[in-house]
């Protein structure tokens, strides 16, 4: 079960201990030893050292320009989450926040998630813009808050987060498919005997062949990306298929009903935040 | 999707990535005060959730994992509308985004977090002084009857 190699272990320690030292000098609690600038600048370049290793790490894809790109979003999307949490102004941490979102939108960019990234950056941002409103609006302190400038228990939540990032990176390095150290492994050779288990969760095949939810279910558990046969038909042969009409066909037939369900979501949330915002007339509270 | 290949160690990459945003926003839920940082340490979570989604289904090249990171996008904004709605009527009843003001609703038995306020950091002004405009007032102040201004409180 566990095949991690012992440098992979060595590195993961190093990484996570660096990195919670590091963000536990970045959060805002007084300490005695140090100005409070220079405090945070230790932890910034301990948090810096932990990305490295962290990319170290972790296989990255191959070609070099994916490569570089990789590194730059990863970094990127580590070090601004941790100067998020620990940011003294609430509007310093909506856009650091907002940095988040890009590097993860680059991120999904590289792993062949086009409109998924376009998505992110759209719907986040819009999120990202309402969210630094309301902080302009309600909060005005600029770091000058004491609940701003004192974290709670931070030695506590740090080693807390820090034991749950170690364990994970343990669990993801070990998994018995981690091939990081053969080079020149093809997955997508595998790919077929690695989904058959997904059909033994539902036991569709005692239903009938007209059966709606035998076929909804057959397209579901089918490991393959295909585009329904009606608009298969009208490509020209030998053109890659068109990644936003996979997405949108997946979506409509096999996810038809998760869509709903979505859309249900919004408009619940639409009617309940109307009902918790709007001031009550003659009540007591305002 | 792209024809290029995706490792399992690209998956690793993807993964550890994701492992990490979530610890990240994990410790900013527990440690941070503020109720706007926590929700967006909560969408940090929310974040690194999508990296693994988007890795794995890239990585066993179906839709999936995008389907599901939709999925989780329309619920996260439903979650900031909602949870907005709540900070805004937190804010209204206590003047502050302060979350250690609401912990006298905690479970009966449970022991309070005290915060000791000579723990807290001294606050730096940034260098340089701010400078606004200054506007000098122009034309005259306008009268408001007080029977103008009742009505418009109530």
């Amino acid at each position: 079960m566990f095949e991690i190699q012992p440098l992979q272990l060595i590195q993961c320690l190093i990484a996570c201990l660096s990195g919670g030292v590091g963000t536990y000098l970045m959060m805002p609690h007084r300490r005695q030893f140090a100005k409070p600038g220079l405090v945070f600048a230790i932890g910034l370049g301990l948090i810096l050292f932990a990305a490295g290793q962290l990319m170290m790490l972790g296989g990255s894809p191959t070609p070099i320009v994916s490569k570089v790109f990789f590194n730059i979003f990863a970094i990127a999307s580590v070090v601004a989450s941790a100067l998020m949490i620990t940011a003294r102004d609430p509007v310093h941490s909506a856009l650091w926040f907002a940095v988040v979102v890009l590097s993860t939108s680059g991120l999904f960019l590289l792993a062949g998630a086009g409109f998924l990234a376009a998505g992110t950056v759209i719907v986040y941002a819009g999120a990202i813009i309402v969210t630094f409103l309301f902080v302009i609006m309600l909060a005005q302190s600029e770091g000058k808050a004491v609940y701003d400038r004192l974290a709670r228990q931070p030695a506590q939540a740090t080693v807390t987060g820090f034991i749950l990032i170690w364990c994970l990176l343990i669990v993801i390095l070990s998994n018995p498919g981690n091939t990081y150290f053969q080079s020149g492994s093809n997955s997508s050779a595998s790919l077929a005997p690695r989904l058959i288990p997904a059909k033994d969760l539902v036991n569709y095949k005692r239903l009938t062949a007209t059966n709606p939810t035998y076929m909804v279910m057959g397209k579901t558990l089918t490991p393959e990306i295909t585009l329904p046969d009606t608009i298969q038909a009208t490509l020209p042969a030998g053109i890659p298929q068109p990644h936003v009409a996979g997405l949108g066909a997946a979506m409509y037939t096999t996810h038809l009903i998760s869509s709903e369900l979505v859309g249900a979501i919004l408009f619940v949330a639409l009617a309940g935040a109307v009902v918790i915002a709007t001031p009550r007339v003659g009540g007591e509270s305002s | 999707m792209p024809n290029s290949i995706f490792t399992s160690a690209d998956l690793t990459a993807y993964l550890a990535i994701g492992a990490v945003l979530f610890g990240l926003g994990t410790i900013g839920f527990l440690s941070r005060r503020n109720l706007i940082v926590m929700f967006l340490s909560a969408e940090l979570m929310l974040q690194g959730v999508g990296l693994t989604l988007v890795g794995f289904g890239r990585y066993h090249g179906n839709w999936n994992g995008q389907i599901l990171m939709i999925i989780i996008l329309t619920v996260a904004a439903c979650e900031a509308a909602v949870s907005l709605a709540l900070v805004v009527q937190l804010f209204n009843r206590s003047k502050s985004l302060d979350v250690t003001i609401w912990r006298d609703i905690r479970e009966a038995g449970l022991p309070a977090l005290v915060e000791l306020d000579q723990d807290v950091e001294p606050f730096l002004a940034a260098p340089g002084s701010e400078s606004y405009p200054h506007l000098s007032p122009s034309g005259r102040e306008p009268e408001v009857s007080v029977v103008a201004s009742g009505q418009r409180a109530n």
